[in-house]
């Protein structure tokens, strides 16, 4: 159609010019008109427009080909094209009945035992470490869950000693390893790096506190421990330095269902 | 006189000779650019069929090894099949000491387990996958994924872990305040895993709440993959296809997922 229309067009501008030279052959001037100067313009700009069209036409295709018709093309139902592996397939087909829907069954239901043997007997605690949140299970019962808080995943750096502490919670499966009734916390260094403080000797009493922890401590091990907190309204937020905290009602549950040696799995 | 007119004639044409090669050259042009659209459309559509028959080629030697192969078409025993690989699949992963990701298309669940137990339950509220997996024979999928999958590369819209760096203050007047996470900052959550069985396993946020951000990520990985595409079918050979499943799951448990699985986590997925 845009052929046909510069077709049209040029032919009509030949057409006008030859006449022009007709008439006005006879005063031996060659003087182009008004009228010509215009139709000149109105192709340029008509030439123009289809070249722009057809560069935004050609950009809208293939963003239109890359994005949408070969994924498109890609997801057209198969059929077999090539060396016929699909039909040797066919050809091989036995009777359903030579696969035995009693064995199978037998399989899945031991199987499935197996997998279900996998849940600790005792009380096990999940928690939750993106959204700081924790679960305790007994069996397949749920016996309480609420909002805890895990590690910051701040990286404390000491300039001047050229190290640094990572505070996060680990992840995987951990075992309670001891249980205690008002603990006292045994500040690390970095407790008094993080406050400024000069870092005081392994056995001085400023190390020694009584109220940070709260009623119970469950100890899982290198440091990490389940504890309580005076900080109850960053539950449910990342902010500690590695340990589990939890508020007072619920630690308590934990830790009268929890066992020495029972399970905690952190994801 | 005549002379006259015939050189006056000649201007136009020559610019009805230019209109005409102008003709062929678009015509040339667009017939040229219709045959490679074309061309690559026919290979984008053989590159998944050349990857059923792969997978086909691929069974069948191994089944010849062990003694024969049996094609089924009872469904009853087919899905008895299916959930046969996924326990066996689950109780491999079971073995393992970290957070392994299992996803069931037939429950419509992805859960995260630790040592066999459940630890975080997703509930899918759509599930898109390429045609073939249900053009291939399903065995072929069956013993696919009768072993768990390892992960090998992903790619996220979010970040899978954000360290905060803090600089010990000198003394307690420098002790810089408790910085309180922002929980507010909601990102978009797309991730797309790359298995090591030449699989993609993408999960995408449920809702339109980021669907601009999210549309722009699948497009740019999608211009990308089309540019390889069409540099590699220069070659006159078919390509590589990797077939996928996309899932949308809430966008808080893909965060989770992904913060919560190691780097080359195992997979497992229920067909």
């Amino acid at each position: 159609m845009a052929n046909k229309l510069i077709m049209d067009e040029s032919e009509i501008s030949s057409q006008e010019e030859s006449s022009n030279t007709d008439s006005t052959a006879g005063y031996g001037v060659n003087k182009p008109t008004t009228k010509n100067n215009s139709s000149g313009a109105g192709r340029i700009l008509w030439i123009l427009t289809q070249w722009v069209g057809f560069f935004a036409f050609s950009i809208m295709f293939v963003f239109a080909f890359m994005l949408y018709l070969i994924p498109f093309a890609q997801n057209i139902k198969p059929i077999s094209l090539f060396s016929g592996s699909q039909t040797v397939l066919l050809h091989n087909s036995i009777a359903n009945d030579q696969v035995s829907t009693n064995d199978l069954l037998k399989n899945i239901e031991g199987l499935r035992k197996n997998l279900v043997s996998k849940t600790p007997k005792n009380a096990y605690l999940i928690i939750n470490t993106s959204e700081n949140k924790f679960q305790l299970w007994k069996g397949d019962t749920q016996i309480r869950k609420g909002l805890c808080s895990t590690g910051s995943y701040t990286i404390l750096k000491k300039s001047d000693a050229d190290k640094q502490w990572v505070f996060k919670t680990p992840r995987g499966v951990f075992k309670i390893k001891r249980k205690t009734q008002s603990p006292v916390w045994v500040k690390p260094d970095w407790a008094f790096i993080e406050e400024g403080l000069p870092v005081p000797s392994p056995r001085d009493p400023s190390r020694y506190d009584d109220a940070t922890l709260g009623d119970y401590s469950l100890s899982l091990g290198d440091g990490y421990m389940i504890h309580g907190t005076l900080y109850k309204r960053f539950l449910g937020m990342p902010v500690t330095h590695g340990c589990v905290r939890m508020g007072d009602e619920d630690l308590e549950v934990v830790f009268n269902n929890m066992a020495i040696s029972g399970k905690v799995f952190i994801y | 006189m005549n002379s006259q007119k015939t050189e006056q004639e000649k201007p136009g044409k020559t610019r009805k000779k230019n209109v005409r090669g102008w003709i062929y050259f678009k015509v040339v042009f667009f017939t040229l650019a219709f045959a490679m659209v074309v061309y690559s459309l026919v290979m984008s559509y053989l590159a998944p069929v050349k990857k059923i028959e792969a997978l086909t080629k691929a069974m069948l030697i191994s089944e010849n090894d062990q003694g024969g192969f049996t094609s089924i078409s009872d469904t009853g025993i087919l899905n008895l099949l299916k959930e046969e690989a996924y326990l066996k699949s689950r109780l491999a992963m079971a073995a393992q000491d970290s957070v392994c990701l299992n996803v069931n298309l037939h429950s419509n669940l992805v859960t995260l387990e630790i040592q066999g137990i459940t630890v975080h339950v997703s509930k899918i509220s759509k599930v898109r996958k390429s045609r073939l997996i249900d053009n291939v024979d399903p065995q072929i999928m069956i013993r696919r994924f009768s072993v768990p999958q390892n992960i090998d590369s992903v790619e996220a819209t979010f970040p899978k872990l954000v360290f905060t760096h803090k600089e010990a203050p000198a003394d307690t007047n420098q002790q810089s305040q408790l910085v309180i996470p922002d929980t507010a900052t909601i990102e978009p959550a797309y991730l797309k895993m790359f298995l090591n069985d030449d699989f993609i396993l993408t999960f995408r946020e449920t809702g339109d709440l980021h669907k601009k951000e999210l549309n722009k990520f699948v497009r740019e990985r999608q211009w990308d993959y089309s540019v390889n595409f069409l540099k590699s079918i220069t070659e006159f050979k078919v390509p590589d296809y990797t077939p996928w499943i996309e899932i949308e799951i809430p966008a808080r448990d893909i965060r989770t997922i992904y913060r919560s699985i190691p780097y080359k986590a195992l997979v497992t997925v229920r067909i």
